[in-house]
């Protein structure tokens, strides 16, 4: 019975991962159409920031707090420097964001060199919970999934910028034409989703490895949440649901590889049955 | 996604009948007279560009004319490359061989077409295949690591039987050491060629090139735009799958041939050189294949950033690459040289 309880709390741990990882990708991505292979070097970068922040001797609060304007000020550069040029061109944008990923990653290794890094937890200890004892960090995860899921759709349905947002992806032209700022909405949006992603490196950073090759797996995971999910706002959610859930499910009786393939491979058949995602309805070009 | 670029198809360097004949005879001899000119090193090193150049030439129809971008294209290379050796190592001799040719542009062929059934047929759009086949080739990569028994782990393959062409009976080929590869990718890479410009020049060609420029339109005045897409990746995965069945004479069967970095440096090389041309790639596999020689020689940590600013590079300043900018200062400067002609 414990064993089944934990099983069910780590997957749960495992969805509000991918959840965090995905809700930035879902911004950029689902929300404006930009494919950004370099969402996991935000990521990255987020774990890096709270590396730092703990060597200069700062409370992980703070760098917690702080990670997500750097890592957005970045995605905002980002944006304006190389994005910007390519929004009609997706498949260029799809190059282009995997030459910076690459650039990132590198810079990052030259810098802090390829040594794996650890990052201290907020807090650490077990909590009882449904009868067993739990980490306590792994519990904060799943709240903080889920406030930042909450605090997406509110922004995104109950903001005057969730507003704006939704009729420039609605009608670019139309927004325009009534005023709409639409290149702060972009530029905003992007920088966003690039904080969002940064945040979930710095929440997610105690729980594993930090080296500068860490962004490409959960830039493949977060990918395969918004395929699976679709590229509505929900998507994340159903998506880290599907993927999280079948992941662990399989982990548990093979090998760890072989059910991540095993899981690629159901993503890739849902694309050709369900190309809308499982919480879209049209079809997506 | 060509937009300002101009499609290096359109500029084209007339040259006369027997001028081109020249050029070619010139350039066989030139491939010819290499292995007896240059040290064994520097003919093998030669051997992994021409047997690259042969991967970048598929990923160019695939990209460049097809404007199919994938992030896993050397993954079908790799495939060829183990399917060569794992064959050979339990199959010897001339049956061996070619049991082993047929597998290595067999299985990656199958793989695309399945890839291309799911992927071209669903209602997704192109940037879809580019991230799937990212997820492919790392899975597959690691895949290649894990299962040490079968593909030798991080170690690779090594031992197999040596690749023995010919007649049976009649003529035996050994391709190995260091001449024999070499004119094996040589011959290798002039087929392969041909087969692109054929392809190319026909009336399937033409179709895929509307695809990559107007792929609506195309599908409104009634062509299986999929069905088209889906044979453009599996004569392309075939043509990399045999280059990699070529690779086994002269490298190192490794996880790192399926990765995700090779196949981005396959993508480099084809930018660099000029997409949508025939010689670009091969231009720019061996150019940007000797400066990285010359690079991550001195700083390893250097060449990836490296590949990263030639992606920035190729899709931001310079779409068009190389091989059209050799073309047009060519063109200018015989033009130059008439009107000086003329003047004088």
């Amino acid at each position: 019975m414990d064993t089944a309880i934990f099983q069910i709390l780590n997957s749960l741990t495992l969805i509000s991962i991918l959840l965090l990882v995905s809700i930035g990708l879902t911004i950029t991505f689902g929300l404006l159409g930009i494919i950004n292979l370099a969402h996991g070097e935000f990521f990255m970068l987020g774990a890096y920031t709270v590396v730092i922040g703990g060597e200069i001797g700062l409370p992980i609060f703070v760098t917690l707090i702080a990670t997500p304007f750097v890592v957005g000020a970045f995605g905002a550069l980002v944006e304006q420097t190389i994005i910007k040029r390519l929004y009609t061109r997706p498949l260029d944008t799809l190059l282009a964001t995997w030459g910076l990923s690459l650039v990132v990653r590198q810079v990052v290794l030259i810098v802090f060199g390829a040594r794996q890094r650890g990052s201290d937890a907020l807090f650490s200890g077990t909590v009882p919970i449904l009868g067993v004892d739990y980490p306590a960090y792994r519990l904060f995860i799943m709240a903080m999934a889920v406030a930042v899921a909450t605090a997406f759709f509110v922004w995104v349905y109950r903001s005057d910028f969730g507003v704006k947002l939704r009729a420039v992806i609605f009608n670019r032209d139309m927004a325009r034409a009534i005023g709409v700022n639409t290149r702060r909405v972009d530029r905003t949006t992007f920088a966003v989703g690039a904080a969002i992603a940064g945040l979930a490196g710095a929440v997610i950073a105690p729980l594993g490895t930090i080296n500068p090759n860490m962004g490409l797996s959960w830039l493949i995971d977060s990918f395969l949440v918004v395929i699976v999910g679709g590229q509505a706002a929900s998507g994340a959610v159903f998506g880290a649901a599907f993927i999280g859930g079948s992941e662990s499910t399989l982990a548990f009786s093979m090998q760890p590889v072989v059910a991540s393939v095993l899981v690629l491979v159901f993503a890739i058949v849902a694309l050709r049955l369900r190309p809308q995602g499982l919480a879209g309805t049209g079809s997506r070009s | 996604m060509t937009g300002k670029m101009t499609p290096g198809w359109l500029v084209r360097v007339r040259l006369s009948r027997s001028s081109r004949l020249l050029l070619l005879l010139a350039l066989a001899a030139c491939a010819a007279a290499i292995p007896s000119v240059a040290s064994p090193y520097a003919v093998s090193l030669t051997t992994r560009f021409i047997v690259f150049s042969i991967l970048a030439l598929s990923m160019d129809l695939l990209w460049g004319y097809g404007g199919v971008v994938s992030f896993g294209h050397a993954m079908f290379f790799g495939l060829g490359a183990y399917a060569m050796a794992i064959t050979l190592t339990h199959a010897a001799g001339i049956g061996g061989t070619y049991l082993a040719l047929a597998l290595g542009v067999g299985v990656p062929a199958v793989l695309a077409l399945a890839l291309g059934f799911f992927l071209f047929y669903s209602a997704v759009s192109g940037v879809y295949f580019g991230i799937v086949t990212l997820a492919l080739a790392v899975a597959f990569e690691t895949l290649a690591v894990v299962n040490r028994s079968f593909t030798g782990g991080m170690d690779g393959l090594y031992g197999f039987a040596i690749p023995t062409i010919g007649l049976p009976g009649l003529v035996q080929v050994e391709v190995w050491g260091t001449e024999n590869p070499y004119f094996a990718g040589v011959i290798g890479l002039a087929v392969c060629y041909l087969l692109a410009r054929w392809i190319t020049h026909s009336s399937f060609g033409t179709a895929i090139k509307a695809i990559r420029d107007e792929e609506p339109r195309l599908e409104l005045l009634g062509y299986d735009t999929a069905l088209i897409k889906t044979i453009l990746l599996v004569i392309t995965c075939a043509m990399a799958g045999f280059a990699g069945s070529l690779y086994t004479t002269v490298g190192f069967v490794s996880p790192q041939l399926l990765g995700v970095f090779f196949s981005t440096q396959v993508l480099v090389w084809v930018g660099i050189g000029g997409r949508g041309t025939l010689a670009g790639p091969i231009l720019g596999t061996i150019l940007v294949g000797f400066l990285q020689t010359i690079l991550s020689g001195e700083f390893e940590d250097i060449w990836p950033l490296f590949v990263g600013m030639f992606f920035l590079l190729i899709v931001l300043f310079w779409p068009s690459g190389l091989y059209p900018f050799i073309q047009r200062s060519l063109n200018a400067a015989r033009r130059r040289l008439g009107s000086a002609q003329v003047g004088a």
